[in-house]
């Protein structure tokens, strides 16, 4: 073992002291607008330290990054972040490791006739991509991500809607937060949370449904039980599919049925009305009553009137709930007793579980139903709260508007009047912006992986900042099939080799995290910025310098799209002196700061939707802003913790409570839907008699393609597994550690089993994480989605488990 | 050469835990800091990454310990050349039967 200078360990245990000491001695932290915050992390020679959040999930965590030598050698959480207050979970404190696993991609690599694939120039790949767009610029496709910075968003978008005309632009987040869009759009007429994470401090009852915070949000979960911890009475109901860390947590765990949770929110709706415990105040003065007319579903709905919603609601006794839903009739009576006492706060948190269903939407909308009809909204620690996945599933996809039907700024594509705004706002000619929504995520896949002759549309795609390959539902039919297909182009631009890679034609290597500038936005409404810190490494390069470069090729080739009005390049940028800094070379790029030059540009579109953000040196100084931010008369900027409440949201006229501005009733009302039950699209049966939930665990990020290689992480969790009852495997004669067959009607995948293991599924259930890439869980997966918000449901299908020997046979 | 910082919350105030501390004082590569009612700061310097395991075990097993929260963990490469000769995995997680395979390019 090499001995490590003792100055520097030195300086880097006065280092962690201070850090440890710093959450000893606790007291209120700053909220807005921190002090630099680091003054009790010592340099040490070449030592220093600067802000950035996590580059994880969606909490938004701030940590400080130790540099040394123009390297990343320490992460402490960061004391002065609301959202985290200096903790950091197992994945964020080793963040740093991501950047130095020993296969980062280093040059652009190109895929020979053979399959071997060879190192070329960047000018040559840029050639390549350029040519192929030019040559057919409708089928091309850019798929992008939830961990795309907020520029690097917003740049593929001008590129595709502003520039080619094109909207096949679909991000990864189509994958986990979609139907959270599509709900509270259906309900408040406007995207994101009400709410922000101190809901979780103040509420009495915390309810999880389908949720695992203690594992995929910890840092956030923690902020309850460190409630408890200081004697505080906080009351944890689960709801789930398997037992997990958090029902270890829970005070009372309900086991519902997959579905189940639809008919569980419509049981407590049923039981407010029954009961007449709604609040009839808040729901006469704030809300509509809602549905999708006859002629079928639609993200808007009709109104209904509230005797029509009685009247339907009527259907959903605590009896049949119980029949649909698995809980018992006491335990539906318990949520409906809850949910009808107002001297309560009582806050939901949900994630992947509600999202990745086939009545995405339709759940989302019934919880934030129940929070309305009930009243406990809009206060401190009452609240319907949906968690995002990624780092900036919010503030890139659901801000920028990276979705194929999107514009930023909360406009759409179809809308013309919409359309003329982000024209105007980007300078191009009237009518650049196509009308017509481009392909969602499994259709644009759908579509890639069909041959061309058989109506498979899309030619060339580009993937950034994610690894389909891996994460797409049903792998064999939306995306394996690539590899027969000689005339589409695959272009993945990422830091290590993956699933993804492995079918690339061109493969470009990235920078990452502090390696480049970057905004995130995270799940409570919260716009982050950082610095870069270190370079990356080879001949890796930014992700928005790659759009920007092929932009500028295709400006050269003579694409008129790439031309603003004046005739200028559509991603200019100039210096004081008027003249264009050439940030298309990459010598250049970081002449000037691109991500504010970008940033400042989207700000315009942000005012459109009351989703107002300050100016981009507001966050420079700043561990994030919840917006809207709004310029005060003294010229500083305040965020808003709670919208449509009048105590806090300054678009709020004073003296009113609640006005739900964007009402899409247009009279400030949210609304309140009904929803029948329907079954899953799948269910068990004689051949697949398993129920098949998939996720995430602690230790790893999704795919595991950045934590898989920090040693430390993929020690604790080396390997994917499929969690099994034990009574179901007893009756199967399978051991603990048996590797079995997991198999689906589409597809099979081999794993070792454990029982009782972190996870308890109920019998007749299986789960299965996704993070290993040896062990492709997403063959098995089902590619039903939810009919409005086009998200895939990962969380139920068919499956069974065979023993090796048996599916030999 | 793992160094962190770590804050352990205690059921009861710092000093009600002498038995507790006394334990914690005897694991050398351990050095106190800071108190404040029933959290202790502490910095932990061990030699490679399977002591840092078994520290972080043995202060998880004190009974009057009821968190163990992390502050600071500092890291480089000889880190992770060390952690990578190390296959052992952790005793309830099932093993990696097929290694940490991952795609080449």
């Amino acid at each position: 073992m090499k001995m490590m200078n003792s100055d520097r360990r030195e300086i880097l245990k006065s280092a962690a002291m201070a850090a440890a000491g710093s959450l000893v001695t606790g007291g209120s932290l700053p909220v807005v607008q921190a002090d630099p915050g680091v003054a009790d992390l010592p340099d040490g020679e070449g030592l220093t330290w600067n802000k950035a959040p996590c580059r994880f999930c969606g909490t938004g965590c701030h940590v400080q990054v130790g540099v040394e030598d123009g390297r990343v050698v320490a992460v402490a959480g960061d004391k002065a972040a609301d959202v985290n207050k200096g903790l950091l979970c197992v994945k964020g404190y080793h963040v740093g490791g991501i950047l130095y696993g020993e296969d980062r991609l280093t040059e652009p690599l190109l895929r020979q006739d053979d399959g071997t694939l060879k190192a070329i120039s960047w000018d040559e790949a840029l050639d390549i991509i350029a040519k192929r767009i030019f040559d057919s610029p409708q089928t091309f496709a850019f798929y992008g991500s939830g961990q795309w910075t907020i520029p690097e968003g917003f740049a593929a978008q001008k590129f595709m809607k502003g520039g080619l005309s094109n909207n096949h632009i679909d991000p990864n987040a189509r994958l986990c937060m979609a139907s959270a869009v599509t709900g509270f759009l259906g309900t408040y007429g406007v995207d994101e949370p009400a709410g922000c994470y101190q809901d979780l401090d103040e509420c009495d009852v915390l309810i999880t449904w389908g949720n695992n915070p203690a594992e995929m949000h910890p840092v956030l979960f923690s902020r309850v039980t460190d409630r408890r911890s200081r004697g505080e009475k906080v009351r944890i109901i689960d709801i789930g599919t398997r037992r997990t860390r958090t029902t270890d947590a829970a005070n009372e765990y309900l086991n519902m049925k997959p579905h189940g949770d639809v008919a569980i929110a419509l049981g407590i709706m049923h039981l407010l009305i029954e009961n007449n415990t709604y609040d009839t105040s808040f729901v006469k003065d704030h809300c509509n009553f809602r549905a999708h007319p006859e002629s079928g579903k639609t993200l808007m709905g009709e109104a209904i009137s509230e005797d029509e919603f009685r009247k339907r609601i009527a259907e959903y006794t605590p009896e049949r709930v119980s029949e649909l839903s698995g809980l018992s009739v006491e335990q539906i009576r318990m949520l409906g007793d809850l949910f009808g006492d107002r001297n309560i706060r009582i806050t939901s948190l949900w994630c992947m579980g509600m999202n990745q269903h086939t009545m995405g939407t339709a759940i989302n909308t019934l919880v934030h139903g129940v929070h309305l009809l009930s009243g406990h909204f809009g206060k401190p620690g009452d609240s319907p709260t949906s968690l995002t996945g990624q780092p900036s599933a919010c503030g890139t996809v659901r801000e920028v508007g990276t979705l194929s039907h999107a514009l930023p700024g909360g406009r759409v594509v179809a809308n013309p009047e919409h359309r003329q705004q982000c024209e105007e706002f980007w300078n191009v000619p009237e009518g650049r912006i196509n009308g017509t929504p481009g392909y969602h995520t499994v259709k644009m896949f759908d579509q890639f992986t069909m041959p061309t002759d058989e109506g498979g549309d899309i030619t060339t795609m580009f993937v950034q900042v994610t690894n389909p390959g891996q994460t797409l539902p049903n792998l064999n039919k939306l995306f394996n099939d690539k590899e027969q297909l000689a005339d589409k182009f695959l272009i993945v631009s990422d830091v290590y080799p993956t699933p993804t890679t492995a079918l690339a034609n061109l493969i470009l290597p990235a920078a990452m995290w502090v390696e480049k500038n970057g905004m995130f936005g995270n799940s409570e409404r919260r716009t982050q910025q950082w610095f870069k810190m270190v370079d990356p490494p080879g001949d890796a390069r930014d992700d928005c310098w790659m759009t920007i470069a092929i932009a500028r090729k295709l400006f050269e080739m003579g694409h008129e799209g790439m031309q603003d009005k004046d005739g200028e390049f559509i991603f200019a940028v100039k210096d004081e002196s008027g003249e264009e800094i050439p940030i298309w070379e990459f010598e250049h790029y970081y002449d000037t700061n691109v991500d504010k030059h970008l940033f400042e540009e989207y700000r315009q579109f942000t005012t459109m939707k009351h989703k107002n953000l300050a100016p981009y040196e507001e966050y420079v100084k700043a561990r994030g802003l919840r917006w809207p931010v709004v310029e005060q008369q003294d010229g500083s900027w305040r965020e808003t913790r709670f919208r449509f409440s009048g105590f806090d949201d300054p678009f709020v006229a004073e003296g009113e409570e609640f006005d739900f501005y964007h009402s899409s009733t247009k009279d400030g009302k949210a609304q309140i839907w009904f929803h029948d039950y329907e079954p899953p699209p799948e269910m068990p049966d004689e051949d697949y008699p398993l129920w098949l939930c998939t996720g995430r665990v602690l230790e790893h990020w999704h795919t595991g393609s950045m934590t898989r290689r920090v040693t430390q992480l993929s020690r604790a969790m080396p390997t994917g597994y499929v969690e099994m009852n034990k009574e179901d495997a007893k009756d199967a004669n399978i051991r603990q550690g048996e590797t079995v067959v997991v198999e689906s009607r589409r597809g099979s995948c081999q794993l070792p089993v454990w029982i009782d293991g972190r996870g308890r599924p109920p019998r007749g259930t299986i789960f299965v994480p996704f993070f290993d890439e040896t062990k492709m869980i997403n063959n098995v997966t089902l590619e039903a989605y939810c009919p409005i918000s086009k998200q895939p449901d990962y969380k139920k299908c068919a499956a069974r488990v065979r023993k090796m020997t048996e599916a030999d046979s | 050469m793992p160094i962190s910082g770590l804050v352990l919350t205690f059921d009861s105030p710092v000093e009600q835990n002498q038995e507790a501390l006394d334990a914690i004082k005897a694991i050398p590569e351990i050095d106190l800091g800071q108190a404040n009612d029933r959290k202790l700061a502490i910095v932990v310097d061990s030699d490679d990454t399977i002591r840092d395991r078994e520290i972080w075990d043995t202060l998880q097993q004190i009974t009057s310990v009821t968190n163990v929260a992390i502050a600071m963990v500092a890291f480089d490469s000889e880190c992770e050349e060390e952690a990578s000769n190390d296959t052992n995995s952790q005793d309830d997680t099932p093993e990696d039967t097929q290694g940490a395979n991952r795609t080449n390019v």
